[in-house]
């Protein structure tokens, strides 16, 4: 635990995970009330970047 | 008498009995690893479960499951069960006060998480009042409709074979259809185990060494989870399975001081574990390798350290056999009523159904390379629900807090390891079956080690402490919005449990398509003989489910070229009603009709089917079948002659 609590995160890291869990509960929120596609990656991929265009075209 | 009575009345007489029962149990086992007062309860709860869904089982292919037996059987356990509760409220404020300091000292935003954890669980009990789902209307819920009104269990019409599975939830479902819990309420009981799986996965996440945070956190996984959640009210049973694993989980983590605590120890988790595998035979593909880790994690790391030892190779060799040896022969316990049920009913000891072949290669492969996401992401057929996001938006947390923390050995990390070594056991054989309810005690044994490494990132870094605590409150929030249809349904639940018995407060495609089974209910004779073109039954009465089409009637089949073989089919057999799903091949029955038969329309043809009074005027063949009450309630199909 003493160990646990000396650790430090980086910046880098701090960062990279902070951007997945946004881009992940992004889209667990995009995809609710819809049709789910059968959840492979590039399908995933796909929606995530045309709700994010659907966002912006708004 | 309102609705709020005659639900809860009834499932807290056979909570209290279970919990009764379980500890007389567990008194046997004295020197076992104890736990605090609650999970105590809890554990006594689900061993409850088991060894009365076992005895109803018995009772029940005795042909004597009824109401004065079953409240001799429950009254007694409950008064035991309500008098050892009583006996320890003493403890209750002391603990209230002790969680009320924790929850003041904590910051805002993990107090706020607590709240909308806690809530979005109890709010699952307005579940009871949602669709029911397809397969329950089926079987799961009709088979234990069926049992309690006939006071026998007999395999349930069209169903015949697929009564060899294991029937521990049906047969508790059972005894609260005879406790006269009104419509299909008795599935509120899966919420209400389910609520005891949450006080187990809390425990163990305790036993891992997580603190509050993490075992909130474990929480919120869990109850954001749709794989958990969309079973808290459809009257299927799968939570059941997952909550007789969860106290074998607890068990196989537990220290033990000396041999007969670990010989205890593991004969209890193997009890749980064989409960779980009548409950859902599939566990033993991916629950039983992670069980078995679990069970020797702990050797596995001593020996890690002294391997160098002479004599330590032989000494884990000796463990592994003796209390694997222990381990089998308890799981034995709970399989042998199920195994004697398949045995005289269906002549044989287990059954497997189809090869688990359900999409094409193309497709298993892209499940195989995206495992990582479709457990989350996916909808594949059959599939009901996902696992919580939170565990995949903080995996790379858990990888993180691994490499820099470096504690391989410990609980945490063997919990990882047994999620693992389950999941890959199902990769490796069932790789085209992505469905979270056929191994979801494993799939849940991830949530700790998940939780582990939120708590510790949220002690060391305040930006990553705000992350958990808004994403988990987002996830929670997104959740409850998506699911208020089907499972969060608080309004109408509260119109539901408030008001007299009537189940039109049920979700309106439920009180639809019930109608139709209603207007059959109305009008057919007890003991008549209803045609079911459809799947559905549950809305039946018990006597007409009982004279529905089974093995019996398999050689009708409507062919357009010959109609009229069908009717005479029909009246052979002696039916004289007739419900019709649109989408059923008979349907087209209906509009070719002989001048011999009449189908009067009682109630009609919509996209919830409808139902139709059948009528012979000078029929041109003889009647082989009708039905006999053999016992009270009880009803069979035999030759008219």
């Amino acid at each position: 635990m003493n160990k646990l609590l000396r650790m430090k995160i980086t910046l880098f890291e701090r960062f990279a995970l902070i951007s997945w869990v946004v881009v992940v509960v992004y889209l667990f929120a995009v995809f609710r009330d819809q049709t789910h596609p059968d959840g492979t990656l590039d399908e995933l991929l796909k929606l995530f970047f045309s709700s994010l265009s659907a966002a912006y075209l708004q | 008498m309102s609705h709020f009575i005659s639900i809860f009345g009834p499932l807290a007489i056979f909570s209290f009995a279970c919990v009764g029962v379980g500890l007389l149990v567990l008194s046997l086992f004295r020197s076992r690893p104890q736990e605090d007062c609650a999970v105590e309860y809890v554990i006594a709860f689900v061993m409850g479960q088991g060894v009365l869904g076992s005895l109803f089982l018995v009772l029940a292919l005795i042909g004597i499951f009824t109401k004065p037996l079953l409240l001799g059987v429950l009254l007694p356990l409950t008064f035991i069960g309500l008098w050892k509760g009583f006996s320890s409220i003493y403890a209750l404020p002391s603990v209230l006060q002790k969680n009320a300091l924790v929850f003041i000292k904590a910051s805002f935003l993990w107090q706020l998480l607590a709240v909308a954890a806690v809530l979005l669980l109890l709010s699952g009990a307005s579940a009871v009042v949602g669709r029911i789902d397809g397969d329950a209307r089926a079987f799961y819920l009709a088979l234990p409709k069926v049992v309690a009104a006939s006071h026998r269990l007999i395999p349930l019409p069209a169903y015949e074979g697929f009564t060899s599975v294991g029937l521990l939830a049906e047969m508790q479902l059972a005894a609260l259809f005879l406790l006269d819990m009104p419509g299909a309420s008795p599935r509120l009981f899966s919420w209400v185990i389910s609520l005891a799986g949450a006080v187990l996965l809390i425990a163990i996440s305790r036993n891992a060494g997580l603190g509050r945070r993490g075992q909130l956190l474990s929480l919120v996984m869990l109850s954001t989870s749709s794989a958990v959640a969309y079973f808290w009210g459809q009257g299927k049973t799968d939570l059941f399975a997952a909550v007789f694993a969860l106290p074998a989980v607890l068990y196989a983590l537990k220290d033990c001081d000396n041999r007969e605590s670990r010989r205890n120890s593991v004969t209890i988790a193997g009890v749980f574990t064989g409960f779980a595998l009548v409950a859902k035979l599939s566990y033993i593909v991916a629950f039983l390798p992670s069980m078995f880790v679990l069970l020797f994690w702990k050797d596995l790391n001593v020996y890690s350290l002294n391997r160098k030892t002479i004599g330590s190779s032989q000494l884990l060799l000796k463990t592994l056999i003796k209390y694997s040896f222990v381990f089998v022969l308890a799981i034995a316990i709970p399989l042998i009523p199920h195994l004697l049920k398949n045995h005289i009913l269906l002549n044989t000891l287990v059954d497997t159904y189809g090869n688990h072949h359900y999409f094409s290669d193309e497709t298993t492969r892209r499940i195989v390379y995206t495992y990582l996401f479709w457990p989350f992401f996916g909808s594949f057929w059959a599939q009901y629900g996902n696992l919580s996001p939170l565990m995949l938006a903080f995996f790379p947390l858990l990888i993180l807090m691994f490499c820099k923390a470096g504690q391989w050995s410990s609980k945490a990390t063997g919990l990882f390891v047994a999620g693992a070594t389950g999941l890959l056991a199902w990769i490796i054989l069932f790789p085209g079956v992505p469905m979270p309810r056929y191994f979801l005690a494993t799939l849940l044994l991830f949530t700790v080690p998940a939780a582990w490494a939120m708590e510790r990132a949220s002690y060391i870094d305040r930006w990553i402490n705000c992350t958990i605590t808004l994403a988990s409150l987002a996830t929670i929030l997104v959740f409850y919005v998506s699911w208020s249809l089907e499972v969060f349904r608080v309004a109408a639940a509260y119109e539901y449990f408030v008001g007299d018995q009537s189940e039109k407060n049920l979700q309106i495609d439920e009180v639809l398509s019930r109608n139709v089974y209603e207007s059959l209910n109305q009008n057919a004779g007890l003991g008549a003989r209803v045609y079911l073109g459809s799947y559905y039954r549950f809305w039946l009465r018990p006597d007409l489910i009982q004279c529905t089409n089974g093995k019996k009637d398999e050689g009708i089949a409507f062919d357009s070229k010959q109609p009229e073989k069908f009717w005479i089919q029909i009246y052979q057999h002696g039916f004289t009603y007739m419900f019709m799903d649109n989408t059923n091949p008979a349907f087209a029955a209906l509009n070719a009709t002989p001048n011999w038969v009449r189908a009067e329309m009682i109630y009609p043809q919509s996209g919830y089917g409808g139902a139709y009074r059948l009528s012979f005027s000078n029929p041109p063949a003889d009647l082989k079948f009708t039905t006999r009450e053999v016992a009270f309630g009880a009803w069979d199909v035999v030759s008219a002659k």
